[in-house]
């Protein structure tokens, strides 16, 4: 019978998770270690919680059964790249999985990533942050406003300075 | 019309609304029950309880009833028309049109002054005065309660009126969702565009501003989004970007600027990104502004960074460009035999060529050209850079004219952009063809007339030599032997180093020379060659100030008898130098790193024979498949027992493997970089062996008596041999043994010789090295004279490599 956890949401709800789910963020796993086993997270609301239990316990299941080949030889493959710190995720499901959970609109992944940073889910924070990357990668300033609903509140002067200030970052496509 | 759903019941008595469009006005109440908020996705935020034209709010206030009726909801956003009147009892009402329809009884009630003033049809007088339009926004649940909010904000704006200007700049509401402050709204009221007092920069907010004739509008910044993360995530965000989408972002708005390009943390993953030295990151730091700043001067150098060769001398002409301390270093591996620590330990000996140092605002502008100065001493030619492509392939040193007044940096690329007002000029442009050069617009000004690249070899090479010899600068003799890179611990000699010379190259004006004094030694070179009686004759129109020509023929004949037969023929092609020295005042020294079209043979690029240029050869990284890729360093003989002292030493090969493709064949070469002999055995840049890899030899190792050596594996292949003179070698058949301790080892069948390779890791060997005199300045870049010996240690004329040249020791 798995333990289960019980997580209490900023306005009051409360939320019960399998031990192996609540574990996915190291620090619900070192408050359980010290102290029992109703957690508040008073900075966190109830719809981004659902959230991010929603992803750890998908990622929970599949950490569970890691011997699949396909994900072992993937993951040797992809531990010789570069850029990403965090273990890359390497089943192509869940990485399926993965770009569907991301597919929300900016106000809602900044909520998420600002959670899962504050409960220290490294796996999501790393995914959250690229979907954002990607969504201002390659894009000119005015794009990015679209994007992000930025008002512009630089004078033209203004903005033309600066963009000579950093014509050194633009030149070099 | 329908009411809106889910609306609380009314309050009871008051307005009485019996007529045609005021029916439709019902009291709902002050609160709007929340809204079910559909998230189908980016941008489609619902409403659903907000109906275009139905009241959504009404609230009684002392005098006036204040009502927002909705004109529209949908997709893009809602609009609310927010009016007020007057406030009156329905009896009274009724009374007083009465009263005024019969008695005229203005002076009755001061109040049914407006009321009777109006025609009876128009009871429903609203004072519309203002429009509140709501878009949509990205991010923000816009909910009932918002929207009250809102109004009830602009109400309060709008019943106070103009006079409350100044009352209002600082009337706040905060809005909130549960979870604390949203964001914040200011009122004001004014007449034209929302002023820029009403923008609290550093803070994400949403501004009302209610018009005086009734606009009003809300702005949101998306930018509270980025600003509510922790600065250790924001710099997470920048580990998957370029410094070209960090600026973007930074440009978007006031609030973000602070928040992107003012912080450290996030630049600083930035730099960590292009791969410096490690621990270096913090050390450099403090040389210039910011970690941005530090960005800057990484990202514009790292193209540079890598092997760069030239054809000549035929011994080879290897260049490493490396890190520095805040800086990049280009040396020069020297031809040389291994000395008597073998290949780890013996110290490789490296001449200085070039260094670019970085400014504190993290431009790469300080340029310096390693040479030997005119009485023999190690010297410092400052310049300037010119641009770096960053796919460049070619580095090439120039002469660049420059007008000292305006500070113009007049680049010598060919801008697509031709901002000139002088149609002569801008027709020039079009006819000289350009090269097949592909460089960054950098010009924001009117290109020059003739790029250095087309003037005659003569003109270029006089140019140089007269530039580099102006601009030498003596350097003191500690600086000399001062490290260029980092060695161990000695980060502040490196420090001081840098700054000492920094300030020389800013003190020298970037190491430019006035062209009068320039002019003015022309003559004077001029009138001494006319009293010689040495002049040749030169076809070129000339006016007698510019004429270098003849100057020149007098020091270096050998050129002139060589590029004479071409300028005869070619005076069309090649501009004048008048026509070169005219746009500017002043001349530097340049160093370019550009992106050319170069034909290659077998990995080795084909060269000009008269350009001062290096060419980068990429050194591809080992893979799956391509293990063997890379940089190798050996000597002939076998086995490879360290050489003692009394033994002569064995010249030292560096090579460069690679996987080509021939005929549908996979195949190895192994390209000569660098030969260490006397006298050059074989071109520069030819295949030292060619090694089949789809096809295992079946010779044994032949020294392996008694099978301790363990041979991987072995292909067959051919080994360069004597051929048809030097320029065409032949190949005679061998095979490459992969030996278990990772050495390489290529065997030709015949004459049994064998070539012992090992893994180079260029930049380290060269951090253990040791530092040799170099040549003079022009010629240290780039020795165009075809040379078959090693004329990098021709100072003093020696053969041996080890002897006698002079030492630098760090």
């Amino acid at each position: 019978m798995a333990k289960m956890i019980k997580l209490v949401s900023g306005d009051g709800a409360e939320f019960e998770v399998e031990e192996e789910v609540a574990f996915q963020s190291k620090i619900i796993k070192d408050i359980v270690a010290d102290a029992d086993d109703v957690i508040p997270l008073p900075t966190v609301s109830s719809k981004v919680l659902i959230q991010v239990i929603e992803y750890c316990r998908k990622h929970a299941a599949v950490n569970s059964f890691p011997l699949s080949p396909s994900s072992s030889a993937a993951a040797a493959a992809s531990s010789s790249s570069s850029i990403s710190y965090s273990k890359p995720v390497s089943d192509p499901a869940l990485r399926a999985w993965d770009n569907e959970f991301v597919k929300l609109n900016n106000s809602s992944l900044f909520d998420i990533v600002i959670a899962a940073n504050y409960l220290d889910i490294e796996e999501l924070v790393d995914l959250v942050l690229e979907t954002v990357a990607d969504r201002i990668k390659g894009k000119q300033a005015q794009e990015i406003r679209r994007q992000f609903n930025i008002e512009n509140d630089f004078t033209p002067e203004e903005e033309e300075a600066l963009r000579r200030e950093n014509s050194w970052a633009f030149q070099n496509n | 019309m329908a009411l809106s759903q889910g609306q609380l019941p009314t309050t009871s008595g008051g307005n009485g609304f019996g007529y045609g469009r005021r029916r439709r006005l019902q009291r709902i109440g002050q609160l709007l029950p929340t809204a079910i908020v559909n998230n189908k996705g980016e941008g489609s935020w619902h409403m659903d309880v907000v109906k275009p034209n139905t009241t959504v709010y009404e609230r009684q206030l002392r005098r006036t009833t204040v009502v927002a009726y909705a004109l529209k909801a949908d997709n893009s956003g809602f609009s609310f028309v927010v009016a007020r009147r007057l406030r009156k009892s329905a009896e009274e009402k009724s009374k007083r049109q009465d009263l005024a329809s019969t008695t005229g009884a203005e002076k009755l009630n001061p109040a049914a002054q407006v009321l009777t003033g109006r025609k009876k049809a128009s009871m429903l007088s609203w004072n519309l005065t203002s429009i509140l339009s709501v878009p949509i926004i990205q991010g923000i649940a816009c909910d009932g309660y918002l929207i009250t909010q809102l109004i009830e904000a602009s109400v309060r704006a709008l019943v106070m009126g103009p006079r409350a200007q100044t009352r209002l700049l600082g009337n706040k509401c905060l809005f909130k969702d549960g979870f604390g402050p949203l964001f914040s709204v200011s009122i004001g009221i004014g007449s034209e565009a929302p002023p820029s007092w009403l923008r609290r920069p550093s803070e994400p907010e949403i501004a009302i501003v209610a018009m005086e004739r009734g606009r009003l509008w809300m702005e949101n910044c998306g930018s509270r989004l980025f600003l509510s993360l922790p600065d250790d995530v924001l710099a997470l965000i920048s580990d998957h970007l370029h410094p070209a989408d960090l600026c973007a972002l930074s440009l978007c708005c006031r609030g973000l600027r602070p928040a992107i390009a003012a912080s450290e943390k996030v630049w600083l993953a930035q730099c960590r990104r292009l791969s410096p030295p490690p621990h270096a990151l913090p050390l450099w730091r403090e040389g210039v502004r910011s970690y941005r700043a530090l960005c800057r001067f990484l990202a514009a150098v790292a193209p540079l960074l890598g092997v760069w060769v030239h054809q000549n001398p035929e011994l080879g002409n290897v260049v490493c460009v490396l890190w520095g301390f805040l800086s990049v270093v280009g040396v020069r591996v020297i031809p040389q035999e291994l000395g008597p620590l073998g290949l780890d330990e013996g110290p490789l000996l490296w001449a200085p060529v070039f260094e670019i140092l970085a400014d504190d605002d993290g431009s790469p502008s300080c340029f310096f050209l390693h040479g030997r100065g005119e009485n023999g001493e190690e010297s410092l030619f400052p310049g300037s850079i010119g641009s770096i492509d960053s796919s460049c392939n070619i580095l090439l040193l120039e002469v660049e004219a420059r007008r000292k007044e305006t500070g113009f940096h007049q680049s010598w690329i060919f801008s697509s952009i031709a901002d000139s007002k002088d149609p002569t000029f801008v027709r020039r442009l079009r006819r000289c063809d350009t090269n097949t050069v592909s460089a960054p617009a950098a010009a924001l000004l009117p290109p020059p007339l003739i790029p250095f690249a087309r003037l005659p070899f003569s003109d270029r090479r006089g140019l140089l030599d007269r530039v580099a010899g102006r601009v030498a600068l003596d350097v003191p003799p500690d600086l000399t032997a001062a490290p260029l890179f980092d060695r161990c611990d000695n980060a502040e000699q490196l420090a001081h180093r840098r700054s000492v010379i920094v300030k020389m190259h800013k003190q020298l004006n970037g190491g430019r020379i006035d062209w009068k004094d320039y002019q003015l030694e022309e003559r004077s070179a001029q009138h001494k060659s006319a009293a010689n009686g040495d002049e040749l004759h030169h076809h070129y129109k000339r006016n007698a100030l510019f004429s270098v020509a003849a100057y020149f023929r007098d020091g270096f004949k050998q050129f002139i008898a060589r590029s004479n037969p071409r300028d005869l023929t070619s005076h069309k092609k090649h501009p004048p130098l008048h026509q070169f020295l005219m746009p500017g005042d002043s001349l530097g020294l340049s160093l370019r790193a550009a992106h050319m079209r170069l034909t290659t043979y077998r990995a080795w690029p084909d060269m000009h024979d008269n350009w001062f240029a290096l060419y980068k050869l990429r050194m591809p990284i080992p893979t799956a498949g391509h293990e063997l890729a890379g940089l190798w360093g050996g000597t002939f003989g076998w086995p490879p027992a360290r050489p003692s002292q009394d033994k002569p030493g064995k010249a030292l090969f560096f090579l460069r493997l690679t996987y080509e493709e021939e005929e549908g064949r996979p195949l190895l070469v192994a390209t000569k970089l660098l030969e260490g002999t006397h006298y050059v055995l074989h071109p520069n840049g030819s295949a030292m062996f060619v090694a089949k890899v789809d096809e295992a030899s079946s010779d044994a190792f032949p020294w392996d008596n008694d099978g301790e050596m363990e041979v991987k594996q072995s292909y067959t292949g051919e080994g360069i041999a004597g051929g048809y003179g030097f320029r065409y070698p032949g190949c005679k058949p061998g095979a490459l043994f992969v030996l278990q301790n990772g050495l390489l080892a290529f065997v030709w069948k015949e004459s049994k010789s064998v070539l012992m390779l090992q893994r180079i890791d260029l930049p380290e060997l060269l951090k253990k090295g040791e530092r040799v005199a170099t040549l003079p300045p022009v010629a240290n870049f780039c020795y165009l004279t075809k040379s078959y010996s090693n004329v990098f240690v021709g100072v003093h004329n020696s053969s041996s490599s080890n002897g006698s040249c002079i030492h630098h020791a760090i």
